[in-house]
């Protein structure tokens, strides 16, 4: 039991304390050394809040659709090589999934600044689908993984005694394929959406400013001296994806229960 | 491949997005490094961007900065992350649950972890609140300076609030497959914890480790988010550097910028090979990423 | 033959006669028809957004004014200045024709380099009938570069120190601020340059110690540039040790500066602003003792302007909202340190009594300085040319130098 509360009490402290700061600084007015916790109160950073919500709810927004469209995007471009990644061997297998997974392990910088000029030739720069390309781009190797992994967690014998019974290919896609990678999906999706929701410098690279973003809107207050404003607009950033994992969550287990899985 | 067409077939919609925009724009950033396909300047120099570079010191300076940092902070969250995945493994499985809060720092993007680090390391800053609130200083001139330092604690600090939660995901899925009737075994033959940890568990995280490491590792090397809200002086990680160029200077400049981006591209696939020799060397079974 | 040649070139004539608009017209005149094309419209303004102050008074008071005033949404886009003309630049490389930016806030070398690369529409100013309310004489140059009707002024900003009262006894010169920062070691720092305000600040410290801002006032003169500097290096360099941090780093921003004052880990701060600090007084950030000061030799003034991109998408829009900001009643409201505090660009006599009175009864709050005392001190900003080899130099001498 100790060792319970005491590993709990070091990760509250390590982990969870610097965000209650945050928290003490979004309500202060001012904090001045030593004070341990601000001496002053008010709700200067809450009318901020108020004050600005059709923007600040219009770049959450923009964040979270473009976070799910990349989540889209990149299930499309890896369900299937996931398939032949986990299923078949075959010549060059290796040095293609390794090269498959670079996207992730180099600097994004370092490709983006070219597909940016790219962008710009096509047309596609300053959009939102220039954004979500250059996301999905940065992150598929998450859904690649996870999906494969998926593949090998169940049987293709399923698979053939639906084809035997004459199933199409896309009939065994969505009624056994997709329900039965669902958690591969859920979990490569949870890490593409949190990458892209958190990325800053490529949707303002690609974005140019114009694709809204929650990271481009408070990057700025973030440098600023008015620290209570930073702070909450900080602790909204994790409203979205904590609210969103609870809902996928919810909506995954009745979708098993539903279907006698579980 | 050949023998296969319809695995062909299924990697398109893989490898079309993968050749038309990652290799694509690598394709660009080393060509525009060249002075090729830079709008309507012209350069005699096709190797122009890279002597400037070479000229200058700072880029050296800034990529051992970097690669001290990461290394640094890499190695720091892979001994946080994998002790502390081993402890909460080590509990009776029912609490496994509570220690949940661990991922917070996994969903707070990198610009939010960078301002945190202001407020809490500041010579004026809750740290050094508490320090003075326990005694430990008369007055916040006597608390070291932490922020904005040649040092990087900022940095490395602040990756490793991010990181080691990383690699407790990682650690923790894989000590969740470890048959732990080898432990009960090695307990029975009378092995200390510590030597249990080294000699059994140890090895057989590493392919994890590994993973994380050379993901992190890079990571943090070529990283923009977090140094750029952080903000840094002399001599300050790369990707600054290269932000500095491509936006703050002229135009006609951005071949230095393209230059530094392939020598960064350059430098990571190294870091890729030289890891996969060395884990291959190391445990030659083990899957590596 | 020849006669063939004159019937084309009448009827040319008469194309250009026709089809372009009559720029004798008065700007009332074609600017009733820019409301008009701009009724129902979205402005995008990319801006600095490192100010909550700012941004409030931009997204609380503009915004809904000409919303309901002109059917225009105005949308706040933060962004650097010199990031937005980079982007501008690529655009016009690849011949993007239509862009994403309606209106830019932007001045100094920016606007030169964007000028240099005829990266924006005009001349504007004059098309705009609050333009008229201005002394054109006062916005002839920005940062020594010919504007042009280029851009179009919007505030007016003079460089201040701010000290706590009860806490410091400030220097008045720049001799004295060497002494001071002796007496209180790691006190006292500056923004790293290229930061708008720690640029200043060693732009102030140049006119200082090299013979005042005259001499420089003739264009570029590398000769004289190269003369006068290593007094400048020598300066820095010579507080250096006791700096912040002992000057091995630097604030990277004002707004990081601004913090360590709030917190008191510095006992001098400065501002492009004259009247924030009132502002923050009444925001309950800075102390109630808190107030500002100029230097001896004088203290530098810009003008800030906004300006439209060649490319922009809604150049009838940003031109309503443009002549908006520059409006007697955004300008005074502007002016309020409960606002902003930010100083008008209007000239009072071109205003009616009504208005004259608003300005002149304007509360600034105590820890600003009297009118008269800031207009004593001003001097004009630099030209461009020197800002440039003034930051490239000092992160050679000053930052890496020894």
């Amino acid at each position: 039991m100790i060792r319970v509360w005491g590993l709990l009490g070091l990760f509250t402290l390590m982990f969870l304390a610097p965000v209650a700061v945050l928290a003490l600084y979004a309500l202060s007015s001012s904090w001045f050394f030593p004070e341990l916790v601000p001496a002053r109160f008010d709700t200067r950073s809450f009318s901020y809040l108020v004050q600005h919500r059709l923007d600040i709810a219009l770049s959450l927004l923009s964040s979270t659709l473009y976070s799910l469209a990349a989540v889209a995007v990149t299930l499309i471009m890896t369900v299937l090589p996931a398939k032949q990644f986990a299923r078949l061997d075959f010549y060059g297998k290796t040095v293609l999934e390794g090269l498959f997974l670079a996207p992730a392990l180099i600097p994004p910088m370092a490709f983006a600044m070219g597909a940016h000029y790219l962008f710009l030739r096509v047309g596609i720069a300053d959009t939102g689908l220039g954004v979500v390309l250059i996301l999905s781009m940065y992150s598929y190797p998450y859904m690649l993984r996870a999906l494969s992994s998926g593949y090998q967690t169940y049987s293709r014998d399923i698979e053939l005694c639906a084809r035997n019974m004459g199933a199409s290919s896309w009939r065994i896609l969505t009624t056994i394929e997709l329900p039965l990678l669902l958690p591969a999906i859920v979990a490569g999706g949870t890490i593409v959406f949190l990458v892209s929701f958190s990325e800053y410098f490529l949707v303002f690279l690609i974005g140019g400013g114009t694709v809204p973003s929650y990271a481009g809107y408070i990057f700025p207050l973030l440098n600023s001296s008015d620290k209570s404003v930073a702070s909450l607009l900080t602790l909204l950033f994790l409203v979205v994806p904590i609210a969103l994992f609870i809902l996928i969550d919810r909506i995954v287990y009745n979708a098993y229960r539903k279907r006698g899985m579980m | 491949m050949m023998r296969h067409p319809r695995v062909l077939l299924s990697l398109l919609p893989l490898l079309i997005p993968f050749a038309a925009i990652f290799l694509g724009g690598i394709i660009i950033t080393v060509l525009q490094s060249l002075g090729i396909l830079m709008f309507s300047y012209h350069y005699d120099d096709i190797f122009f961007g890279y002597r400037e570079l070479l000229a200058d010191r700072w880029f050296v300076e800034s990529a051992l900065f970097s690669l001290y940092v990461a290394a640094t902070a890499t190695t720091i969250a892979i001994i946080f992350g994998t002790l502390f995945a081993y402890l909460i493994w080590r509990l009776p499985h029912r609490y496994h649950g509570r220690t949940v809060i661990y991922k917070v720092p996994l969903i707070l993007p990198h610009i939010a972890v960078g301002f945190m680090a202001v407020i809490l390391l500041a010579k004026t800053g809750v740290l050094a609140a508490l320090s003075y609130q326990l005694g430990l200083i008369d007055s916040f001139t006597q608390f070291p300076d932490l922020l904005y330092r040649a040092s990087g604690i900022d940095i490395i600090g602040a990756y490793v609030y991010k990181e080691t939660p990383f690699v407790m995901v990682l650690v923790y899925a894989m000590l969740s497959r470890f048959e732990s009737r080898l432990m009960d075994c090695a307990k029975m033959l009378g092995a200390s914890p510590t030597r249990i940890f080294f000699t059994l568990i140890l090895p057989f995280l590493m392919p994890a480790i590994n993973t994380s490491f050379i993901i992190l590792f890079i990571f943090s090397f070529g990283g923009f988010d977090l140094p750029f809200v952080l903000g840094d002086s002399y001599p300050g990680m790369i990707s600054i550097r290269i932000y500095d160029y491509f936006f703050h200077k002229d135009l006609a400049l951005r071949p230095v910028a393209m230059a530094m981006l392939t020598l960064i591209f350059l430098m990571s696939l190294g870091f890729i090979i030289a890891y996969l020799k060395i884990a291959g060397k190391m445990m030659p079974a083990a899957r590596k990423l | 033959m020849n006669n063939l040649r004159l019937t084309f070139a009448l009827i040319g004539f008469c194309f250009l006669a026709v089809f372009l608009p009559s720029s004798r017209g008065s700007a009332e005149d074609s600017f009733a028809e820019k409301l008009r094309q701009s009724e129902g419209t979205t402005v995008k303004w990319f801006m600095w957004g490192g100010s909550p102050t700012i941004n409030n008074w931009v997204d609380g008071f503009v915004a809904p004014r000409v919303k309901q005033r002109y059917n225009i949404t105005l949308q706040r886009v933060p962004a650097d200045a010199a990031v937005f003309v980079n982007k501008l630049l690529t655009e016009k490389q690849v011949g993007k024709a239509t862009g994403s930016m309606d209106l830019l806030w932007i001045n100094g070398e920016n606007f030169k380099n964007a000028r240099e690369n005829d990266l924006l529409y005009g001349p504007v100013a004059g098309q705009l009938p609050n333009f008229t309310l201005v002394d054109p004489a006062t916005v002839t140059f920005d940062f020594g570069y010919p504007v042009e009707e280029y851009e179009i002024p919007y505030g007016r900003a003079q460089f201040v120190f701010e000290y706590d009262s009860a806490a410091t006894t400030p220097p008045r010169s720049f001799a004295e601020l060497a002494e001071w920062v002796q007496a209180n070691p790691g006190r006292f720092t500056y923004p790293k340059p290229p930061d708008f305000t720690g640029s200043a600040f060693i732009r102030q410290a140049f006119y200082a110690l090299t013979g005042g801002h005259e001499q420089y006032m003739n264009g570029l003169d590398e000769t004289l540039y190269q003369e006068k500097a290593p007094k400048l290096w020598a300066y820095l360099n010579s507080l250096k040790p006791y700096l912040w941090q002992q000057g091995r780093t630097y604030p990277k921003d004002i707004g990081a500066l601004d913090t360590l004052f709030e917190r008191g880990e510095v006992l001098l701060n400065m501002s492009y602003h004259q009247a924030s600090a009132q502002s923050r007084i009444i925001q309950g950030r800075y102390r109630h003792t808190v107030r500002t000061f100029v230097m001896d030799k004088g203290s530098i003034f810009n003008t800030h302007f906004t300006a439209i991109p060649f490319n922009a998408p809604n150049k009838a829009g940003a031109m309503v909202v443009a002549n908006f900001l520059l409006s007697p009643e955004a300008q005074l409201h502007k002016n309020n340190p409960e606002n902003w505090g930010d100083f008008t660009v209007l000239d009072l006599s071109r205003l009616d009594e009504k208005e004259r009175t608003a300005f002149a009864t304007l509360n600034l709050g105590e820890a600003t300085l009297e009118l008269a005392e800031l207009a004593a001190a001003a001097v004009p900003e630099i030209p461009s040319g020197y800002l440039e080899w003034l930051e490239r130099d000092w992160e050679r001498f000053v930052l890496r130098g020894r």
